[in-house]
């Protein structure tokens, strides 16, 4: 599984990373987590808020902080 | 509501049994009124809901007495305390009118933040054990934990109880405390036991999903309580009670993406039950801020005028009615608005905002971009990438930056607070003049055909390889919505308010009238233009400058002055100009800034010609 967040470096974009990685030690998934902070790498998944949450090439949210339960309960979906 | 608590206040000042009689009343309405006390009522919830189910019947009365009685003793130690004090000193009349202002003081600091009392820093840390011990330890360190809210409530009553020790002996005094404290923690009390019957009568027939939204409000009033006293609490109140943390906003983060805390749940929003029991839950909660909005006045004046006996005309007087006037009436207000907004909103994703821009010519264009975005949500971090978006889709580059200019500079906090503190006629020249100057200034860069300013990449076809559709919301999906922004926006920009009244107050007291007309008023030409070149490179959000602003107009500072200087530091900071410098080049960020300030100039100088 991919993880991908996306944002420019502010900081809820750096918490959202923080609670990917979390959320995924939590689950015990085996899964990458990884920050996409390139805008034009942000600007092929056409989302226009960020944070973003991307997992397996899908954007699940965006605009949004996450907290680390709602981050698991996307990963679980 | 108004006369009740005159007549209270003067009841209390008669001696004699209605005197005790109305400090049970007091008692009773201490919880029903505040929402610190209130929050206490949760507590007691959540702590006995630790197993799954609610505990029923005489468990229910057993534990939540116990717990009233934890908040009595608390409460009676404390007017104890006083009673002996009033007799000890003696010369009460003059000790006591300086006395309870102090202790008011100490407590308001303490509100504040800026002073941290000890006693008030121990946490309701015992939740371990689901006793009734435990409860009435709870209870006890509750009663103590709230302290600054108590003495809120309390301050009228043990200022009358000092009085009666120093005059009448301390029994009747520490009489009229413990009556006031058995009120309380019999409302407290009766609260407690009939939360099956709360229960029912919001038809939660799964137990278990009552439990999970009772400690979830819970946890968020119990934050709000421990956060009155002391800050950091909070998170470790919340987390110990097995609830999502919330964040205290202090570090100065610069996005303002949403935290949420719970997914909606697209089959819940179907369901007419839950948008029933949605609705009840909301007409309680105006009828509960009505009442508060409408008691923010004369508890204010009481306050000042009478418990803390500051004279009308004073200095002090005037700064600390002012404050305890204005901040109450603020903040409520901003909860308001900024949970109708939140709601709003939800209906204007930057998605969709994108699909009713697009393809508009230029002139509607400005105008559709300028108004969408004061009601989509916009964060500064994420200005660049719906930059991007918005042009990627052929959206031109000056309406375009007209949404840039209107979302910052004419959003729902200024709104409030100038409606707040001026009237709604200031704040509908606000609205209107920001409009104007974010869709002139677009119009006008957009004729202007900077495009070769931008930077290159930008226009490289940036085939978008997946697609992201906004979540659909129903009815209570969208008042989560509203209430999550509440709870993000309130929450971050509190501080500021009370901070930027407090400067307010200072103001308004000390500094003398007029004194500001000859520098900022309408005579001084030049004062426009200084106003906007000290505001544009200023970076603070509306919640602080305004009540600043207030209180310069009250002392003879012009208008249109004031309001170009409050443009000018909330529609244009160096921040944003930084991050706009990712894809605009710096010929282009200073036409931008350029024009946007001679914009704001015009304005300030139109109002000190017109008004």
């Amino acid at each position: 599984m991919k993880i991908q967040v996306l944002g420019t470096g502010c900081a809820k974009c750096k918490q959202l990373t923080a609670n990917a990685e979390k959320a995924v030690e939590e689950l015990g998934l085996d899964a990458t987590v990884e920050k996409v902070e390139d805008l034009r790498e942000i600007m092929k998944f056409g989302v226009m808020t960020t944070p973003a949450l991307v997992i397996d090439g899908k954007v699940r949210t965006a605009g949004k902080f996450l907290t680390v339960d709602a981050v698991m309960d996307l990963l679980r979906s | 509501m108004t006369e009740l608590l005159t007549r209270f206040g003067e009841t209390f000042a008669a001696s004699g049994l209605v005197a005790l009689a109305a400090a049970f009343v007091w008692g009773v309405l201490s919880v029903a009124l505040s929402p610190c006390h209130l929050s206490s009522v949760p507590l007691v919830v959540a702590y006995m809901s630790g197993g799954e189910e609610f505990p029923t019947g005489r468990r229910a009365v057993w534990l939540s007495s116990a717990f009233a009685a934890g908040i009595l003793a608390s409460i009676a130690l404390v007017g104890a305390a006083t009673a002996a004090a009033g007799r000890m000193l003696g010369d009460v009349g003059r000790v006591g009118n300086w006395l309870v202002p102090l202790v008011f003081f100490a407590v308001g600091l303490n509100l504040l933040g800026v002073l941290p009392l000890p006693a008030f820093a121990s946490a309701p840390a015992s939740t371990g054990r689901r006793g009734a011990a435990g409860a009435l330890l709870l209870g006890l360190v509750f009663g103590v934990a709230l302290g600054p809210c108590t003495f809120a409530f309390m301050a009228p009553l043990l200022g009358i109880a000092f009085h009666a020790s120093g005059t009448g002996g301390a029994a009747y005094g520490v009489l009229l405390v413990v009556l006031y404290g058995l009120g309380h923690a019999a409302a407290i009390a009766l609260a407690g036991s009939s939360i099956q019957s709360v229960n029912r009568w919001l038809g939660w027939r799964n137990g278990a999903r009552a439990v999970a939204v009772v400690k979830a409000v819970a946890g968020i009033a119990v934050c709000w309580a421990a956060r009155t006293s002391s800050g950091p609490r909070c998170e470790q109140t919340g987390a110990e009670m097995g609830l999502p943390v919330i964040e205290t906003p202090a570090s100065a983060q610069a996005c303002c993406a949403k935290p949420a805390a719970t997914p909606v749940q697209p089959d819940e929003a179907s369901s007419g039950r839950s948008i029933g029991r949605t609705v009840a839950l909301l007409a309680a909660g105006l009828a509960v801020w009505t009442a508060a909005y409408l008691l923010v006045f004369p508890l204010s004046e009481h306050l000042t005028y009478r418990v803390l006996g500051l004279a009308r005309e004073s200095h002090l007087g005037q700064s600390v009615a002012f404050f305890l006037y204005d901040a109450p009436k603020v903040l409520l207000l901003l909860v308001l608005i900024v949970f109708g907004v939140g709601i709003i909103q939800s209906f204007f994703t930057a998605e969709r905002t994108r699909a009713l821009l697009a393809g508009k010519r230029e002139s509607v264009g400005n105008v559709l971009a300028a108004l969408l975005g004061v009601v989509t949500p916009f964060c500064s971090c994420s200005a660049v990438p719906l930059f991007l978006g918005f042009v990627e889709v052929g959206i031109p580059l000056g309406v375009t930056l007209s949404f840039l200019i209107s979302a910052p500079m004419v959003n729902e906090v200024a709104l409030v607070l100038l409606f707040g503190l001026f009237g709604w006629k200031i704040a509908a020249m606000y609205l209107a003049t920001g409009l104007t100057v974010a869709i002139a200034s677009g119009f006008i860069l957009g004729r202007m055909k900077l495009e070769h300013f931008v930077e290159p990449w930008v226009f490289e076809s940036m085939k978008a390889n997946a697609t992201y559709q906004s979540e659909r919301l129903g009815f209570t999906g969208r008042v989560a919505k509203g209430l999550e922004s509440v709870r993000d926006i309130v929450g971050k920009v509190w501080p500021w308010v009370l901070a930027g009244i407090a400067v307010g107050a200072g103001i308004h007291g000390y500094v003398p009238e007029g004194v500001l007309a000859g520098i900022m008023g309408k005579q001084a030409w030049w004062s426009v233009p200084a106003a906007v070149a000290i505001g544009v490179p200023m970076y603070s959000n509306a919640a602080g400058i305004i009540p600043i602003v207030e209180a310069l107009l009250g002392k003879g500072a012009a208008l249109g002055t004031v309001l170009a200087f409050m443009m000018a530091v909330i529609g244009l900071s160096l921040p944003e100009i930084v991050i706009l410098r990712k894809v605009l080049r710096p010929r282009l960020i200073a036409t931008f800034v350029g024009i946007v300030a001679t914009g704001i100039l015009m304005v300030g100088w139109l109002f000190n010609a017109v008004l």
